[in-house]
């Protein structure tokens, strides 16, 4: 982590998505207000209409580089970024709109576009397939109290790494019986934790949007879900936000250091 | 003359407006959408029903659960599944949420500061310190509401085909009925700078279209949209009756009913709605010049009403909840193969989901139609009126801005 002056300026700008990230951050409602006293707010194009500035010590990048302007405002944002921060899921990895890379992806544009054939329509990527990105901060949405500590930590000089944990970690259903027991697909045994479980907590299967862990044991999970699942169930569930391609390629990693 | 916006900050996503003058007389003016496709409906193609929900949320971080609600109403719809009154109520209770959290960050965070020469809206809190506290509040109230029922404010995760995966406690209830006294003195408090704000003239006839259900200022609720020309159409039959125009090189496509364009969102609601209002949003009425009101600044006015109206209506609504603990969280349901249309009260008009599902869940056919959609061609429409004598300049920017943005169009769910 760079050394950030007194008062470092923030830039958050997003790429094509839902924004829900951004308004996670706005959730934190009056602690936000306090947060922000110790930066410099510089960009937010959500509540505020000036000029961008020209520097950033801290650039927040939220959505999927879709459009060619997507992938220019991105590459702006890394020019005049010191550190460039992956906001959210679509940032981090390519989110719900990355489905159609395990499909045709021209089939599904002339189904929402019969009549029109100039629309840009590239494979999903994360941020980082076009720009180094310094920290990320998962999930779909975020979880906001981790980026509000993100924040805090940056601060004081001791912004760490995400612990490498599975959600099995935080999930309350570890003792009371699992979902992958009940025969649900569940990809928290691979997928990393900090967001205290809250899909199980309210009775939904982790479908992994906070992305692997660093050596991910996909092939036992397969084997455990395809025992009770089909295989495009089981391929289903990995592309829902998009992490199939990061989690093979990050089971495989793993396997090739062992 | 050309009039080029690229980009039009404090709205929900990214896009601008091109507008061509000759003369004086406005040749043409178009909202540009700067968002990449998602193809939302065509992913959903091929994949199980319960995906759609879920998926859905993703299109809009701003109104998650009208996207979650109504794709839940279509599939329920497909498959002959009935809710319990209870369950039904408690979806309501999150649209309202939704509603209230939403409205309060458009009508208040988003779109006051142009009517006070602010452009940043933490700067609304030095000029309405007392004010700006209790919007935050009155947002943060809309949030806790969704969340208690659903789980998490964005992207909800209780809600499931049927029903819910569980339901608040006794405890959880009864805390939100004893906060809404407070947060309804909050939302008074707004009407006092509402009170100070001078909307633009401006007046260009239009139709307004609205989901009904009898005798209910509805959001959730209800299969029959009305007009204010007086058509009562099923959601069904309405939802055929939309035509959807694509546009070269523009990702958003524009909706129209039979040939002609229509607005919907808080204002048209309140046209349609006006005589079903709780009480204290009734008595805020007065501040409105006389109905019809053609001029769309005043859709910021009638969110702030319908954030009066939803907080009643919460209140209404949970009280008999309140008695008891909440029971059977979701009904048991066969899959078989149908189709259904589900339409809902999105804080910006009218949401409408429809699914095909054959005989083992899988979507065969897609399509949503949201409210941006809808309005956009009625904002082209005034904007053909309201750019004449504008020019290229920031000061005619600031106004083209605040027109715009007073409709809250939302570009995320415009392309979806």
């Amino acid at each position: 982590m760079p050394n950030f002056p007194k008062k470092p300026v923030i830039g958050i700008i997003s790429l094509t998505c839902c924004e829900g990230c951004q308004f996670a951050i706005l959730d934190l409602g009056e602690r936000l207000l306090e947060i922000l006293k110790h930066y410099d707010l510089g960009e937010f194009s959500l509540v505020e209409d000036l000029p961008a500035r020209p520097h950033y010590d801290i650039g927040i990048v939220e959505g999927s580089p879709i459009t060619a302007d997507d992938v220019a405002r991105l590459k702006e944002m890394r020019d005049k970024s010191g550190f460039l921060i992956a906001l959210g899921n679509c940032a981090h990895i390519g989110c719900v709109q990355a489905i159609k890379n395990y499909v045709s992806k021209d089939e599904k544009l002339k189904y929402v576009y019969s009549q029109i054939d100039k629309i840009e329509n590239p494979e999903i990527v994360p941020i980082a397939h076009y720009v180094k990105v310094d920290y990320i901060i998962p999930g779909c949405p975020i979880n906001n109290e981790e980026f509000a500590q993100n924040l805090l930590d940056i601060k004081d000089g001791k912004l760490s790494l995400i612990p490498d944990q599975p959600v099995c970690y935080e999930c309350p259903l570890v003792q009371a019986g699992c979902l992958l027991q009940r025969k649900i697909i569940c990809l928290g045994p691979v997928t990393r934790a900090g967001c205290r479980a809250i899909c199980t907590t309210h009775g939904q299967q982790c479908l992994g949007c906070r992305g692997p862990v660093n050596e991910p044991n996909l092939d036992s999970l397969q084997r455990q879900i395809e025992s009770f699942a089909s295989r495009e169930e089981y391929k289903h569930a990995l592309q829902v936000y998009g992490v199939q391609k990061m989690l093979i390629d990050q089971a495989n990693q793993a396997k090739k250091f062992k | 003359m050309k009039i080029t916006i690229k980009h039009i900050a404090k709205i929900e996503g990214h896009g601008g407006l091109e507008a061509d003058l000759e003369n004086g007389d406005i040749k043409s003016a178009k909202i540009k959408t700067h968002e990449g496709a998602r193809l939302i409906e065509a992913i959903l193609v091929g994949r199980s029903y319960e995906e759609a929900p879920l998926i859905t949320a993703r299109i809009c971080g701003v109104c998650p659960v009208v996207h979650n609600l109504c794709s839940l109403k279509a599939l329920e719809n497909a498959l002959g599944i009935t809710l319990s009154p209870q369950n039904i109520i408690l979806r309501e209770v999150m649209e309202l949420g939704q509603t209230i959290q939403s409205h309060a960050l458009h009508a208040y965070f988003m779109a006051l500061g142009d009517y006070f020469g602010l452009k940043h809206a933490f700067d609304l809190g030095k000029r309405f310190p007392e004010a700006t506290v209790n919007a935050l509040k009155i947002r943060d109230f809309g949030n806790r509401l969704i969340a208690t029922l659903g789980g998490r404010s964005i992207h909800p995760l209780r809600t499931k085909v049927g029903g819910f995966t569980k339901l608040p406690t006794q405890a959880e209830i009864k805390k939100i009925l004893q906060d809404i006294p407070r947060v309804i003195n909050q939302a008074r408090s707004l009407v006092e700078v509402y009170r100070k704000v001078k909307f633009p003239e401006f007046n260009r006839p239009t139709e307004f279209y609205a989901l009904t259900d009898s005798h209910k200022y509805t959001f959730y609720q209800g299969d029959q949209i009305v007009s204010s020309q007086g058509l009562k159409i099923p959601v069904g039959k309405f939802e055929h009756d939309v035509t959807e125009i694509q546009r070269p090189y523009e990702m958003s496509k524009r909706a129209f009913w039979k040939t002609k364009s229509y607005f919907v969102g808080a204002l048209a609601r309140l046209h349609l709605n006006e005589k079903n209002l709780n009480p204290k949003a009734k008595s805020i009425l007065k501040y409105l010049p006389p109905r019809p009101i053609y001029n769309n600044f005043y859709n910021i006015y009638a969110q702030l009403i319908e954030i009066m109206h939803s907080l009643e209506e919460v209140q209404k609504l949970l009280k008999p909840l309140s008695r008891r603990e909440l029971t059977q969280p979701a009904k048991a349901y066969k899959l078989k193969a149908g189709q259904g249309v589900g339409a809902v009260e999105a804080p910006r008009g009218t949401l409408y989901h429809y699914y095909e599902i054959d005989k083992n869940g899988i979507i065969r056919q897609c399509n949503i139609i949201t409210p941006t959609v809808q309005m956009l061609a009625n904002l082209e429409a005034d904007l053909k009126i309201f750019l004449k004598g504008k020019t290229n300049d920031s000061a005619s920017h600031a106004s083209i801005k605040k027109l715009i943005r007073a409709y809250d169009p939302c570009m995320t769910c415009a392309t979806h």
